[in-house]
């Protein structure tokens, strides 16, 4: 049944991923949080991963069945926080 | 480029410790934090004692008078900056950290940096849990601690454990109902229009206009990631966190992890592992971090340390 969008639960919010698309991407054979990611934008917003990275392992451990233990999280990148285009700017501003 | 001694990200307990820790050697020490006062979930404390086993002054009362004291005792050290209203967004080779506020932004390089960035609550998705009304036990505690904003009047409490029954104790005290509390996301739903109006558990219906998950906590430890540290998913700890040696160096030498960043701990042990770090980092003797080691030991929560152990950088990785 589709639900509706209010009603669907996403496992990224930030880049309003359902979880129906988080199993698909696991089901293709994506069994690491980088190729998850890739796939399917689950961790690319602004939080960067902070609230979704846990449920993606758990997903790929219940349904892809690997371990939960041995997955290396997802690339951490910069920034860790929202920083503004303006500070960012004021960063070498000699080169 | 500014360079210090030491940069401490997150002046929570275990932050603070590590800063008093580094500034009494005469390590030129920075302390940074996103908010506007140190204290971290002190802040969150309606009555918080500290005894001085674990490294900071005994002081007891209110949380926000707690940190207040502390951040008066950071003060008197004059080789110790505190950047407050600070975001530390990027850890990078060579111990670079990028730091942003309001109206100014630097790179700066430190011979040690100690993570004590805390933790975040976990949110396991269920559906209607991005509706407006629902939010996170801390994100609660904020609104009636730090804002003094009550969120709602009829709440719902998804989860069970310490952070559960320390908010409902909080919503107690503001008076408001609690129509339901309830352990899993397990047939679980949120619903409403444009916003949260329903919580569903099963069959049952339950009218709410605030709905608290409060599933536990995970470390943040995303800037030792960012700097190419080790790690691993560690259930017993909470989530990823860094490996790390006795001191509580990771996998890049002078980058430290202490405190909820580390695993998530209790009070003293967060407070004894700040101090720690703060200590190794600002180059004590074997015999002061031994001593301190030994405080850790006497404070430490087995089955995190046990953890800890199992999640250990060898020797061979570590080569301090």
């Amino acid at each position: 049944m589709e639900l509706p969008d209010r009603l669907r639960d996403y496992v990224c919010r930030c880049e309003e991923i359902p979880r129906s698309a988080v199993s698909a991407a696991i089901q293709e054979g994506n069994l690491t949080l980088n190729d998850v990611k890739r796939r399917t934008r689950a961790g690319m917003g602004v939080c960067q991963g902070i609230f979704c990275l846990r449920t993606v392992a758990e997903m790929i451990e219940a349904e892809g069945g690997v371990d939960a233990d041995s997955l290396e999280p997802m690339t951490a990148r910069p920034p860790a926080r929202l920083v503004t285009l303006g500070s960012l700017a004021q960063l070498n501003p000699e080169e | 480029m500014r360079t210090v001694d030491v940069a401490i990200v997150g002046a929570g307990p275990a932050g603070i410790s590590a800063a008093l820790a580094t500034a009494e050697t005469g390590a030129r020490t920075l302390l940074i934090d996103e908010n506007p006062a140190v204290g971290g979930h002190l802040h969150w404390r309606i009555s918080q004692t500290l005894t001085d086993n674990a490294g900071l002054p005994v002081a007891t009362g209110p949380g926000p008078q707690v940190a207040a004291e502390l951040e008066t005792l950071l003060a008197s050290f004059s080789n110790l900056t505190l950047s407050l209203n600070t975001v530390a967004w990027g850890l990078f080779e060579d111990r670079v950290l990028a730091l942003a506020s309001e109206d100014h932004a630097e790179e700066l390089q430190a011979d040690a940096i100690i993570l004590t960035t805390g933790s975040t609550d976990i949110a396991a998705p269920f559906p209607g849990w991005t509706l407006p009304g629902v939010l996170t036990a801390r994100a609660a505690q904020t609104f009636l601690h730090v804002h003094r904003v009550l969120p709602g009047h009829h709440w719902a409490i998804l989860g069970e454990g310490e952070d559960a029954d320390e908010l409902a104790g909080d919503l107690a005290r503001c008076g408001v109902e609690i129509v339901v509390r309830h352990g899993s996301v397990d047939n679980f739903r949120a619903s409403g229009t444009n916003r949260l109006a329903h919580v569903e558990i099963d069959d049952d219906v339950y009218e709410v206009d605030a709905l608290a998950i409060a599933m536990g906590r995970q470390p943040d430890a995303e800037l030792a990631f960012q700097a190419q540290a080790r790690g691993a998913f560690v259930r017993a700890l909470g989530g990823y966190t860094p490996f790390r040696d006795l001191n509580g160096q990771t996998s890049e030498v002078g980058v430290y992890v202490a405190g909820d960043a580390a695993g998530i701990a209790t009070l003293p042990e967060l407070v004894a592992e700040g101090q720690l770090a703060g200590k190794a980092a600002a180059g004590a003797s074997d015999a002061e971090l031994t001593r301190a080691q030994g405080l850790l030991n006497t404070v430490a929560n087995r089955p995190r340390r046990e953890a800890i152990e199992r999640s250990r950088l060898t020797d061979s990785l570590n080569p301090s």
